[in-house]
């Protein structure tokens, strides 16, 4: 009898109504006088569909009756985003094919108006940013804490949210990012709790934890932990394309007025592909997760710990319980290079020239390896032993190893001037970065290592930012988000065109500004 | 006349029986591991005996159940992965399943005639998604699986003599546990009645989980069905449940989502570890009693 119930749950999620429809579509070989222009590949360049093959391009459709709308759903794609919902656990779930991206952009907008309070943390990806920009919100930085030991960004703490709330109680949303590209989780339930104590919306930008749900040994995802509304990049861990992304939302949130803004912010040509593979991941992972799972946490468990008896370290749960680390999604092998006698970049290089591996991203200190579905023993032999040469044949370089030895985030409060927004829509103009001292940053500048910016646009370049940014530099330290990478000059703001309250139109005098470079 | 007069004695020594008026023999059978008899009784509804011993009273199964479960899931700060061996009846089940933390639960009981007879209570507890049920003995699974358990739950029938739970309160077991609880875990056990005629198993438990593990602590509740008091332990690799501020446990309550406890409360837990004199007198002068897989001891 116990097992009925659950055969309920099996049977359902092993459908994908919206992959069988396009195939059911595909296979009829309907004459097209529709967009796409290619008709079923038949239009496409021989050397591309002798590449990819014929069929995919049979998947290639728009909005037909038999395939439903991603504008407005009615048939298979909403019952495959009834199952996403299902499976994920929560309320409403939404098919996105701009990633994370659009969908850090919608929770935005549905929740945050022109001028509402957002927390956010101060290294949040840029289309959180990209997202107050467009909202118009006034962003509240909360500052995840820093692993000197591990080189590494840690999460935000729920004492850290609490005492930013208790400081701002006007304050709308919080927004996290849960799991942090290194896997990094923070005690999210407790952030619940806090955000529902006082009232306040939780987003949780979650691109790169869409597993999480289906494997015990994972921390726990945002709609488990109780989260408003949430975004996960299938593409990017699971079985989804590149650019196809779930938003995964409770009935806590205003959904019209979510469903609007997907409707303004989607593009009306939605690539069926994606869609259809997000249909399948879910499928996948609902079905199979678990079995999968665990196979890929054994096969990134083994390649950690010979990472380690080979002295390269590569931390594991031993790991949690510092400050900042709640969790550890050990899927994520982050393998410190700072033994290796190179820089993140140098070993990541030559893993790619040398070795034929790529890795996610590098970072001055460490390699982020992302382990998933797709992975193989072999894969991880290769990655080991090509990690284990590279010991072999570098000397520690003691320049980088005493530059990397001055991970530390200043004390300084950032001087907000404008909002992100009117940074972005305001005149900006290139000054040389020694005349740059109480101008307003229109660029993100954010020295690595830790990798978190020193000055988002719309704050005052002070005194001690660029002291402490000419220091940075002479110690060799890479500063990223600018467009000139040695920051011999910087762009600022010079003038804004949107209304602003008498205090800020002062500061943007720009004659003023000058003046007051010479403090 | 007869039938009015029908009792059924739950058997706690050879000189000691507690005795219950029946209302109606609902099953009486022996399956291929012990002796089930499920019975409605006239004060404590349905009532489950194996071996002549009690398991549960439907009226108040939820004090035995709740403190088997909540001062050691509250402790963990996020179990998501659980393990019950025994409780096939399903209560301890439908406990841990309160805790949204929990994301799997694996229940190993040997004796499927009992979770069948039991399903229709509780049937539902192991409909969820979250739970696998698995029939067999829980110390070879235990032994076999590579799985790793944030809490392992023991919701054992008492040791008897040639009955399924013998070696399962063994030093060598507990190793086992151990080695199957992450860095953080911690289990816990129905630690029998701490009573004068049981009291020396009683103490041999708490010796034998502490020779394994770091931090060991018994807790009590009284049991009307059972007519007595009835003693628990949690033993923990790391997390002190003692340690556990009244602020904390309600934090984890309420971000839990847990609601409608009828027993256990945060006051409840920060005074439940204080033992009375007489049994830390006893634990102290009876150190050296430990159960091993050789000398095993029976109630």
């Amino acid at each position: 009898m116990e097992v009925i119930g659950k055969l309920d749950y099996y049977e359902r999620q092993l459908k994908t109504p919206l992959f069988n429809a396009l195939v059911n579509y595909a296979r009829k070989k309907k004459i097209s006088f529709h967009t796409p222009g290619h008709k079923h590949g038949d239009g496409i360049p021989k050397k591309f569909r002798d590449f990819v093959g014929a069929r995919i391009f049979d998947m290639d459709l728009t909005l037909l009756e038999e395939v439903d709308s991603l504008q407005d759903p009615k048939t298979v794609i909403k019952e495959a985003q009834k199952l996403a919902a299902e499976a994920y656990g929560s309320d409403y779930s939404f098919f996105l094919v701009n990633g994370t991206t659009i969908g850090n952009h919608a929770m935005i907008l549905s929740v945050c108006l022109p001028g509402d309070k957002i927390i956010i943390p101060r290294n949040a990806h840029k289309s959180v940013i990209a997202g107050v920009i467009l909202s118009g919100a006034i962003p509240i930085y909360v500052y995840p804490k820093i692993d000197k030991e591990l080189g590494i960004i840690c999460n935000v703490t729920p004492q850290d949210i609490e005492k930013k709330i208790l400081e701002h109680p006007d304050v709308k949303a919080i927004l996290i990012t849960n799991p942090t590209y290194n896997g990094i989780t923070t005690d999210i339930r407790e952030i619940v709790r806090i955000a529902h104590q006082y009232k306040k919306i939780l987003l949780v930008d979650e691109a790169h934890g869409p597993h999480l749900k289906f494997h015990p040994d994972l921390p726990t995802s945002a709609m488990e932990g109780g989260a408003d509304i949430c975004v996960q990049s299938t593409h990017k861990i699971i079985s989804g394309m590149t650019q196809a992304s779930m938003l995964h939302a409770r009935k806590t949130v205003d959904i019209l007025k979510l469903k609007r803004i997907l409707q303004l912010l989607h593009t009306t040509s939605p690539s069926y592909i994606l869609l259809a593979s997000l249909d399948v991941a879910r499928m996948q992972m609902a079905t199979q997760g678990r079995e999968i799972l665990s196979r890929v946490i054994s096969l990134a468990e083994e390649s950690r710990k010979h990472l380690n008896n080979l002295g390269i370290r590569c931390f594991g749960k031993e790991v949690i319980g510092k400050e900042g680390i709640f969790g550890l999604d050990v899927t994520k092998l982050t393998i410190d290079t700072r033994n290796l006698g190179n820089t993140g970049y140098e070993v990541s290089k030559l893993l790619n020239k040398k070795y034929g591996i790529q890795v996610e991203f590098a970072t001055p200190s460490n390699l982020l390896a992302i382990v998933s579905l797709g992975n193989t023993k072999n894969d991880m032999y290769r990655l080991i032993h090509s990690l284990k040469d590279i010991k072999k044949n570098f000397k520690i370089n003691e320049n980088i190893a005493k530059a990397l030895s001055n991970i530390a985030i200043p004390e300084f409060k950032s001087d907000v001037v404008l909002t992100p927004r009117e940074a972005a829509f305001s005149i900006t103009k290139k000054v040389p970065f020694k005349d740059a001292i109480g101008l307003i940053s229109a660029e993100v500048i954010s020295p690595y290592p830790p990798g978190i910016p020193l000055l988002i646009p719309g704050e005052r370049i002070t005194k001690e930012v660029y002291d402490y940014l000419n220091l940075l530099k002479e110690l060799g330290n890479i500063i990223n988000g600018q467009d000139d990478k040695r920051l011999q000059t910087i762009k600022v703001v010079c003038e804004t065109r949107h209304e602003i309250n008498g205090f800020i139109q002062s500061t943007f005098e720009f004659d003023k500004i000058i003046n007051f470079k010479h403090n | 006349m007869a039938k009015k007069n029908k009792w059924i004695a739950d058997h706690i020594t050879d000189n000691e029986y507690h005795l219950y008026k029946v209302k109606k023999v609902l099953v009486d059978k022996e399956t291929d591991y012990q002796h089930v008899k499920f019975i409605e009784t006239k004060d404590y509804g349905k009532c489950l005996y194996l071996n002549d011993h009690i398991q549960f009273a439907e009226k108040d199964e939820y004090i035995y159940h709740e403190l088997l479960i909540h001062p050691a899931l509250i402790t963990h700060p996020e179990p998501k992965k659980v393990l019950v061996i025994g409780g096939g009846d399903g209560f301890a089940l439908r406990e841990i399943l309160k805790h949204n933390t929990v994301k799997e639960v694996i229940v190993v009981d040997i004796d499927m005639q009992v979770v069948e007879l039991m399903s229709e209570l509780n049937g539902k507890y192991f409909q969820d998604k979250r739970v696998k049920m698995i029939y067999g003995d829980g110390r070879k699974y235990l032994e076999d699986t590579s799985e790793i358990y944030d809490v392992i739950v023991l919701d054992l029938s008492e040791p008897v003599k040639d009955g399924p739970s013998n070696l399962l309160f063994t030093k060598e077991f507990y190793n086992i546990v151990k080695k199957k609880l992450s860095k953080i875990g911690l289990m816990v056990v129905q630690a029998i009645s701490p009573i004068h005629p049981y009291r020396k198993i009683h103490i041999a438990i708490y010796n034998t989980l502490c020779y394994i593990f770091p931090i060991v602590k018994l807790f009590y509740a009284y049991i009307p069905s059972y007519g007595t008091e009835w003693g628990f332990a949690i033993a923990s690799k790391k997390y002190d449940p003692e340690n556990l501020t009244k602020d904390e446990i309600e934090k984890r309550l309420t971000k839990r989502y847990i609601k409608g406890l009828k027993y256990y409360y945060s006051d409840l837990h920060k005074g439940l570890f204080t033992i009375p004199k007489d049994l830390l007198n006893d634990i102290n002068l009876n150190k050296k009693l430990i159960i091993t897989d050789k000398k095993p001891l029976f109630v």
